[in-house]
């Protein structure tokens, strides 16, 4: 087998898949029907927000298990880190299933799910469209910082959104909310069906962390569900070989057991920067700190 | 016009089928074609096969998605062209999906059927989140650059390569576990 082999190769695989991947996304049958959309309509003309923390299940179990794999999901509802928190507007209703924060970075899943025939129409359209995120601090009301995420359509016509957010320079202590609106382009609505959506932001840390240093001095953080430095950029290379080492001394490359979400550095990801700055990258499984010692980033070892 | 009726149509032997097709997805499928033939005549070809194959294949075969399935002839089409037309001289997308892929490859000397590669491909997919299978068909499926995914995603040229990297070493992983490998 070649490379060409296996290129001609892809063109047989299952219709479903290179459906999926067809854009815009359509809504092939949607599971809503009408009259639930219109009592939750109902519903949601007088809600502003409801109380948190409705369960310790979350509410879009299949949003969370698309960006956490394995036992990710049930360790957040036994560890009691399901937000559950709806907001709504008469065109969507927004549930934040978790807000987890290792003091560094702060991670967001939440389900958009369209009320109306508008939201409806405008998510199945665009499948993914951005989204602008503004973090601000409840006593001042100044913005900590900007975020702009894009979240995707699901087979089932809601929108999900993962936003990662660097903590860096930011007083985590205060209480802050978190505002989200549909960032204005030429495929905007005339209306932003989600302006005026806020959550609170707790932003104190909910997970473990541990900072492992070099020989240098340089500084990473391993947290339950992310590898980060804000000093130096060695992570987000995708040549370097990055391992987590057991107590034992048995040595796990993060490429393969961790199956990296995603990985973001500033100046560009992928990049090897000379120059100090943040780069992380997430796991998309949760995973025990206190299991390893030491950390080998491209040949360099970080130990705690 | 649905795709149910479309598919009525064609079950019915009536040409209007193929018609409704053509301003359906005719652009789209001629799109997919050129991006991989780069050249106006052999993508128009190319469409015009897909057309009569579909004719010949519906019925009795009734496509679930009739845009991949149609797609899916057009790929296979255009593949079968190059391999023919273009043996020697491979367009740019091609040279550069293709060397991609090679990254993939656990055992270039080893001898698999297309059914054992498309079937751990199939099952490699299936374990991919579905934003990364997304990305994943997108790019080495449906062939688009790096920049049109970027711009679909809303996010840096980098970050799309990274984790298309990811997916890459992945898939060499699952190739080297289902014994697409020497070893």
């Amino acid at each position: 087998m070649n490379e060409h082999e296996l290129l001609k190769a892809m063109s047989n695989i299952d219709e479903s898949y290179i459906a999926e991947a067809e854009y815009p996304v359509s809504i092939k049958k949607t599971n809503k029907p009408l009259i639930r959309i219109l009592s939750i309509l109902a519903a949601a003309a007088a809600m502003t927000t409801t109380a948190g923390a409705i369960s310790s299940v979350f509410l879009h179990r299949e949003t969370v298990e698309n960006y956490l794999y394995g036992d990710s999901r049930k360790m957040l509802e036994e560890q009691e880190l399901v937000c559950n928190y709806m907001t709504a507007n008469e065109h969507v209703q927004l549930t934040v299933e978790t807000i987890l924060s290792d003091g560094h970075l702060l991670y967001l899943i939440a389900t958009l799910e369209p009320l109306d025939e508008e939201a409806q129409n405008f998510i199945a359209e665009h499948g993914s469209f951005p989204l602008d995120l503004a973090a601000i601090y409840d006593d001042t009301g100044e913005k900590m910082n900007y975020i702009g995420q894009a979240g995707f359509c699901s087979e089932n016509g809601n929108h999900l959104i993962e936003c990662s957010y660097w903590l860096k320079d930011i007083d985590i202590t205060r209480p802050a909310e978190m505002c989200f609106s549909l960032r204005k382009n030429q495929d905007s609505p005339e209306i932003d069906f989600i302006a005026g959506l806020t959550i609170p932001l707790d932003m104190t840390p909910n997970l473990e962390s541990i900072a492992f240093s070099s020989d240098a001095g340089d500084i990473v953080y391993l947290s339950e569900f992310a590898l980060c430095s804000d000093t130096i950029n060695c992570i987000t290379n995708p040549n370097y070989r990055i391992f987590l080492i057991k107590n034992n001394g048995f040595r796990v490359e993060i490429n393969d057991d961790f199956n990296l979400s995603g990985l973001s550095s500033k100046g560009g990801m992928g990049t090897n920067l000379s120059i100090p700055c943040e780069s992380y990258c997430m796991f998309d499984k949760l995973i025990s700190v206190t299991d390893y010692d030491a950390i080998e980033i491209n040949g360099v070892i970080y130990k705690r | 016009m649905t795709d149910d009726e479309i598919i009525a149509l064609l079950f019915h032997r009536e040409e209007q089928g193929v018609k409704e097709i053509s301003a359906k997805y005719g652009i789209k499928l001629k799109q997919l074609a050129f991006r991989f033939l780069e050249n106006e005549q052999d993508a128009e070809e190319c469409l015009n096969d897909v057309y009569l194959k579909a004719w010949d294949a519906i019925p009795p075969q009734k496509p679930t998605y009739l845009f991949a399935y149609l797609a899916k002839i057009c790929r296979y089409t255009a593949f079968s062209m190059i391999d023919q037309k273009h043996a020697q001289k491979r367009n740019a997308v091609l040279v550069e999906l293709t060397a991609e892929m090679e990254q993939c490859i656990p055992d270039p000397s080893a001898n698999h059927s297309q059914e054992e590669i498309t079937e751990a491909l199939n099952a490699f997919l299936g374990t991919l989140k579905q934003e990364q299978r997304m990305l994943f068909v997108r790019r080495y499926w449906y062939g688009d650059s790096i920049a049109e995914l970027a711009k679909m995603r809303h996010c840096q040229e980098g970050r799309i390569k990274t984790i298309l990297f990811r997916i890459r070493k992945k898939l060499e992983k699952f190739l080297k576990e289902r014994g697409i490998s020497y070893e």
